[in-house]
């Protein structure tokens, strides 16, 4: 499974976490860092399996172009937070971004059915933030993800589930989240861990320039 | 003739970290429940520990809220200990097999 992680990066590395993860069953991370931080970066240098994202929040179309021709060929997942109907319609219309995720603050007038017949008709993941469930009073803070989640109700919609951890503690395993998303009645299957594990495959082939094309794959050397 | 229409689900989860009387696991557990279900949720639940020499507890609840306990194991969070659902069975004995292989 890949988890998201949006900690830091020497969390992973050291020795007093691996009975933890390893408890957890997690073994491969899709972690956030900054521009700087993937520069200095050495490879081989965790145990477990580690994959980068970039999470572009914006409210002008501009600065997300720029951001995505900037980042795409740095990082294996992009996933973008609209923050009004403009930027929405471009997260769901371009390439080059990977997920999207669910802004409960737009409400119906942007995520609603036609948006997810978007977004499937393009390929794009459904990043559902579930780190309200921590809280101890959530109904009101789900409620409005809940109403999004049942306007969206499109078959084959594919979704990832994620708590947005900031410190390993916090990490929870696929089961886990899984069964806190059979709460927002998404099922196992439309988040199912090889989701976005495919698509890290896909990305990496892109950036290898092993599909030119979309639908066109070179093989061999 | 007294028949039993309640199926039944075994939850088996593992305990890392210091081992906290079942007592108090289950008592958090109605608390999430509590939370997420409300209070006819708890007594649907009908939620019953059974304890066992390692880090292990089975949790037995009504089957038609299994998705709903299993969650608010998820949401368990305590500093001294760290709660994993390992298997969910309708039977027993499948989760003893389970525990003698874990233990070999």
């Amino acid at each position: 499974m890949v988890t998201s992680y949006f900690g830091s990066l020497k969390d992973i590395n050291s020795k007093k976490n691996e009975e933890y993860l390893n408890f957890r069953g997690i073994n491969s991370f899709l972690i956030e860092i900054n521009d700087d931080e993937i520069k200095n970066l050495e490879l081989g240098e965790t145990y477990y399996k580690t994959f980068y994202r970039k999470t572009i929040i914006s409210d002008n179309d501009m600065e997300i172009k720029k951001a995505l021709q900037k980042y795409r060929k740095k990082y294996h997942i992009i996933a973008g937070v609209p923050l009004n109907a403009k930027t929405a319609a471009l997260l769901a219309r371009d390439n080059r971004v990977d997920m999207i995720r669910i802004n409960p603050s737009l409400g119906l007038s942007v995520f609603n059915k036609r948006y997810a017949n978007r977004v499937l008709e393009n390929g794009k993941i459904l990043e559902i933030d579930l780190s309200n469930f921590q809280k101890k009073y959530f109904a009101n803070k789900v409620r409005p993800l809940m109403r999004i989640l049942k306007s969206m109700k499109v078959q084959k919609l594919l979704f990832h589930l994620t708590n947005l951890p900031t410190n390993i503690e916090e990490l929870r395993s696929d089961k886990a989240l899984i069964a806190v998303g059979k709460l927002l009645e998404i099922s196992t299957n439309s988040a199912s861990t090889s989701i976005i594990s495919d698509r890290i495959k896909e990305n990496m082939k892109k950036i290898e320039g092993k599909i030119p094309f979309p639908g066109v794959e070179l093989d061999g050397s | 003739m007294v028949v039993n229409n309640e199926r039944k689900r075994y939850i088996l989860i593992e305990i890392l970290g210091e081992k906290p009387d079942i007592r108090k696991i289950i008592n958090e557990c109605k608390n999430k429940i509590s939370l997420i279900d409300g209070q006819i949720g708890v007594a649907k639940a009908a939620i019953y520990g059974i304890d066992f020499k390692i880090n292990l507890i089975v949790i037995k609840t009504n089957h038609q809220m299994r998705q709903t306990v299993e969650a608010a194991i998820a949401l368990l969070n305590d500093n001294s200990y760290i709660v994993e659902t390992r298997l969910v069975s309708g039977t027993i004995k499948k989760i003893k097999t389970h525990i003698n292989a874990i233990k070999q």
